[in-house]
């Protein structure tokens, strides 16, 4: 079985561009940079909501996307320098609400029905790709709680949990985690992944993991998904977005480390990135991020602690990140990082508990984890009988929760 | 709080470390409006000390560099009266210069209407400082207000004299914005007049100076006005900030039998003759500051449409919805403390966010009673918000990154040209409050001039209170009364009591029980 045929990718990556005074450049300034890049480069660079989105064509090896994402990347940051702006090539910004992402497109798949069949497969993998790219450690003022924000915020509603479908009963959907989307090009696209902000890592991140989606392609697999195995992904979706690479999973019942997982699903797509011209080796920066357990989110951490004010984050990082390759450089010298304890039930508590003032709608406890109902409202019965939380019904009939649990913020 | 941005010219490594650098630039723009620099930088070569362990993160010449706003002060605002406002007795007014362009101490001129006075300013402490006299400019026995202006080449600023005890309103300069300084019997108020269309910048309590709206803050605020009362009118999806850009021109301010009254117009929209007025009132009787403001559409002053084109009855159509936002700022480890009260059909319900950003629009939940209490038990900090009953808003309250925000709204309606629309509202600040389903109080202490304090209490009850006692313990004695009532036009009855304690202290613990509705944190 060969799902794609023939085996392609690409990405489309979204980079901010900030004028003089750190602000967002608006949208028809974008549209003419991108439109510009378009003729010149003759990739599908468009504009996108605060960003230029990098369409980087139909790709078939490591080496075309790394040449062609240093190609497109030279010519934006010259043609932003000449109008006195400067690229800012990151998921998240620490003043504003929006979010940049790296999708991954992974081709080429004519057949639906095997794609709903990947994107269920897919599930339990999003997590390990989120942890690989986190890069939003920062978002509308918040700072440090997540690796990627992007991800535990469904980065506003673009890349969310998939709902598994069945092909029989299946209508098209539109921002999930990594989903067959056969409307537009035939490809699956993998959406998880926050904005890189180096550009080698970028190409080999785009190359990894389509051969692994080409290597999922191969199986002659039904992928079922349980109501255990679900939730574990969710879970550890929300482990990725915290952790990133320090994280450690709940794996088919057992705690791992993530880097463990992902250095296992290298092994195993080894044969399809060698048709992708790559051998594990060539994904150096993935290499070392693994062993050091550190990811882009960790460099712009290190950095943005030693400024209070996130103006001057945003100018310190804005002037590292324009070089493209200040993680990279990072990576060499960084120590390396410890993983993160196992998720447990009082942590899971938290994230619900946290997420409660007073008179807060019910439904605001969703996003505590993206459980579906049935999890989510076993969480909030919990902290109910438990004591840490109130719930009333309002004179509408909404249901209203009020933490009574002591709060530190 | 407002930051520089600048454009680096020279970065020059400090002698004997390896991590400081003097980097020196000249400024760019204000943030977060991204407004041009002040006069007096442009141009200018401005320094700055940073001590960076990687120095790639400063930039190169050429690249910006922004400020935190401890830096940037002392070049947004370098010119500083120790009073801007002085009542009673004219003192002596220590004026100190934070930056100038040179070494060379400038000259400083002081004016009052045609007389000026020069001075040389003297270097003191890394700063210019020079003190200006009032005797030496102003004549023997000045009839007050008097506003004398000092200015060092193009930096400003100004001192307002007023007589004791006098209620009135000046204009003064805050950080380089515009505000019109009102004060009256229970609070000292600033309103915007350079923009915001005589928004609240800032309610001051007399007795304990604790300044409700504004607050100095180490970061770039997100928005300028997180931390204001102003009016916004409702677009077809949501409210929009129309009126940010418009300034007010003060018609006056006089003192009434019930208290001092400002009245600003401005114009909101000139193609579509839109404008706008704001009554301002600073009661004397009872704590309130009422707000009310008016929106006037007159008939177009564009051209009449051809003949030729369709004309349609609903042409003329103006939706016009009046919303008011105020905005509490609160700082690190304040949130958990923060709530807003409201009674919802009744019942006394509490609002509290736990996130940055959460917020909630509450669609079915009109506040019919006409009040919501925003409340910071642990600072003692409580805002009355007062409207009229008979048009109750609905309910929104949000949390941005350093504000709470109570936002009622209330649905746009047709609007026709040739006619105004208004919406009233009271504020109360103060330092006690209590609330429940059936009605709020608080209450709020004002110096009384020879020593001693008063304590005003506000409360709203409903048409029909079967109770209106209140016990007012302090000073070691227990005072006990009825409130009386109030109809203040555009607010619905209010109920209140003011009681004076000649020989007490205003710092001292006072306890208040308003119609059996207990002392909030007393329960």
């Amino acid at each position: 079985m060969n799902a794609f045929n023939p085996r392609t990718f690409s990405s489309d990556w979204e980079v901010t561009i900030l004028d003089r005074n750190l602000q967002l450049l608006d949208n028809e300034k974008l549209s003419g940079l991108a439109g510009l890049l378009n003729v010149e480069s003759g990739l599908p660079v468009h504009m996108d909501w605060r960003s230029v989105e990098i369409g980087l064509g139909i790709n078939r090896s490591l080496d075309q996307v790394a040449a062609r994402i240093i190609d497109v990347t030279d010519r934006l940051t010259q043609l932003a320098e000449s109008y006195d702006c400067t690229v800012f090539p990151m998921a998240s910004h620490p003043r504003d609400v929006y979010f940049n992402a790296s999708h991954v497109h992974v081709g080429t798949i004519h057949d639906e029905a095997i794609g709903l069949q990947l994107e269920a497969g897919l599930l339990q993998y999003t997590p390990v790709i989120a942890a690989l790219g986190a890069n939003s450690p920062f978002f509308n003022f918040s700072f440090g709680g997540f690796k990627s924000y992007r991800v535990r915020r469904g980065a506003n509603r673009c890349t969310l949990v998939v709902s598994p479908r069945q092909p029989e009963f299946a209508q098209p959907q539109w921002g999930g985690d990594a989903s067959p989307k056969l409307w537009g090009h035939p490809t699956l696209e993998v959406r998880i992944l926050d904005c890189a902000s180096s550009r080698r890592l970028l190409a080999e991140l785009a190359t990894f993991i389509a051969a692994f989606v080409h290597h999922l392609g191969t199986k002659q697999q039904k992928y079922d998904v349980t109501r255990e195995s679900y939730k574990e992904s969710i879970e550890n979706r929300w482990l990725a977005a915290k952790h990133g690479l320090q994280a450690t999973f709940n794996w088919n019942g057992s705690p791992r480390p993530v880097v463990e997982i992902a250095n296992e699903m290298l092994d195993e797509c080894g044969d399809a990135l060698m048709e992708l011209g790559a051998r594990r080796s060539d994904l150096r920066l993935v290499e070392a991020m693994l062993q050091k357990r550190t990811c882009q989110a960790d460099f712009a951490l290190d950095l943005a602690h030693r400024y209070d004010e996130p103006y001057l984050q945003l100018c310190a990082l804005k002037n590292r990140l324009r070089e493209w390759s200040a993680f990279d450089e990072y990576l060499e010298a960084c120590p390396t990082l410890e993983p993160a304890p196992a998720l447990d039930r009082a942590t899971i508590l938290e994230a619900h508990l946290d997420l409660i003032g007073h008179g807060t709608h019910f439904y605001e406890s969703r996003m505590g984890m993206d459980y579906p109902p049935t999890e989510a409202d076993a969480v909030i019965e919990e902290l109910v009988e438990s004591g840490a939380l109130a719930k009333e019904a309002m004179p509408d009939g909404t249901i209203a929760l009020t933490r009574l649990a002591a709060r530190s913020n | 709080m407002h930051t520089l941005t600048g454009t680096i010219t020279k970065i020059v490594a400090v002698e004997n470390s390896l991590s400081e650098f003097d980097i020196e630039f000249t400024a760019n723009a204000v943030l977060p409006d991204v407004k041009p620099c002040p006069d007096w930088l442009k141009d200018e070569k401005i320094t700055v000390r940073r001590n960076v362990s990687d120095i790639r993160e400063l930039g190169h010449l050429g690249d910006s560099i922004v400020l935190t706003v401890t830096e940037a002060e002392r070049f947004l605002r370098p010119l500083i009266l120790n009073a801007e406002v002085q009542s009673g007795d004219a003192s002596d007014v220590l004026v100190r210069l934070l930056w100038w362009k040179s070494a060379d101490a400038p000259d400083i001129v002081f004016t009052w209407a045609a007389r000026t006075l020069t001075a040389k300013m003297e270097a003191k402490d890394g700063e210019f400082q020079a003190v200006f006299r009032p005797a030496d400019l102003l004549p023997a026995n000045f009839r007050r207000p008097a506003r004398v202006e000092a200015a060092v080449d193009k930096i400003q600023s100004a001192v307002s004299f007023l007589s004791d005890g006098d209620t009135g309103a000046a204009r003064v300069t805050r950080g380089g914005a515009q505000r019109l300084h009102a004060w009256g019997r229970w609070y000292a108020i600033d309103l915007a007049i350079d923009g915001y269309a005589g928004a609240i910048d800032s309610i001051r309590e007399l007795a304990r100076d604790v300044d409700h709206i504004s607050r100095r803050r180490e970061n770039v605020t997100p928005m300028i006005e997180n931390a204001m009362i102003i009016n916004r009118l409702r677009g077809a999806w949501r409210p929009e900030d129309t009126l940010k850009p418009v300034a007010m021109t003060s018609s006056g301010w006089r003192q009434t039998s019930a208290g001092m009254r400002i009245v600003l117009d401005g114009l909101v929209d000139e193609a579509n003759n839109k404008r706008t007025s704001l009554t301002v009132q600073l009661r004397d009787d009872f704590p309130m500051i009422c707000w009310d403001r008016e929106i006037v559409l007159g008939k177009p002053k564009e051209a009449e449409k051809s003949a030729n084109e369709i004309q349609r009855l609903i042409d003329p159509l103006v939706p016009m919805g009046i919303d008011v936002r105020t905005a509490i700022p609160y700082s690190v480890g304040e949130a958990a403390d923060f709530h807003v009260l409201a009674s919802h059909d009744g019942t006394l319900r509490s609002v509290q966010f736990a996130r940055i950003a959460d917020s909630v629009d509450f669609n079915s939940w009109r506040t019919r009673d006409g009040w919501i209490l925003s409340e910071h038990a642990v600072k003692m900090e409580y805002m009355l918000h007062l409207f009229d009953p008979i048009d109750p808003p609905y309910l929104k309250v949000w949390r941005s990154s350093d504000s709470f925000i109570v936002e009622p709204h209330w649905e746009s309606v047709v609007m026709e040209r040739g006619t105004t629309r208004g919406r009233s509202n009271a504020f109360i600040a103060g330092e006690a409050a209590g609330a429940a389903g059936h009605g709020v109080w608080v209450a709020v202490r004002r110096p009384l001039k020879d020593g001693g304090y008063s304590v005003g209490i506000v409360a709203r009850l409903g048409p029909n209170p079967a109770n209106t006692s209140y016990e007012l313990e302090a000073a070691g004695r227990r005072f006990v009364g009825c409130l009386e009532a109030a109809h203040p036009e555009g607010i619905g009855t209010v109920n209140y009591a003011v009681v004076d304690i000649p020989n007490g202290d205003p710092r001292e613990l006072m306890s208040v029980t308003v119609a059996g509705i207990p002392e909030r944190g007393a329960q």
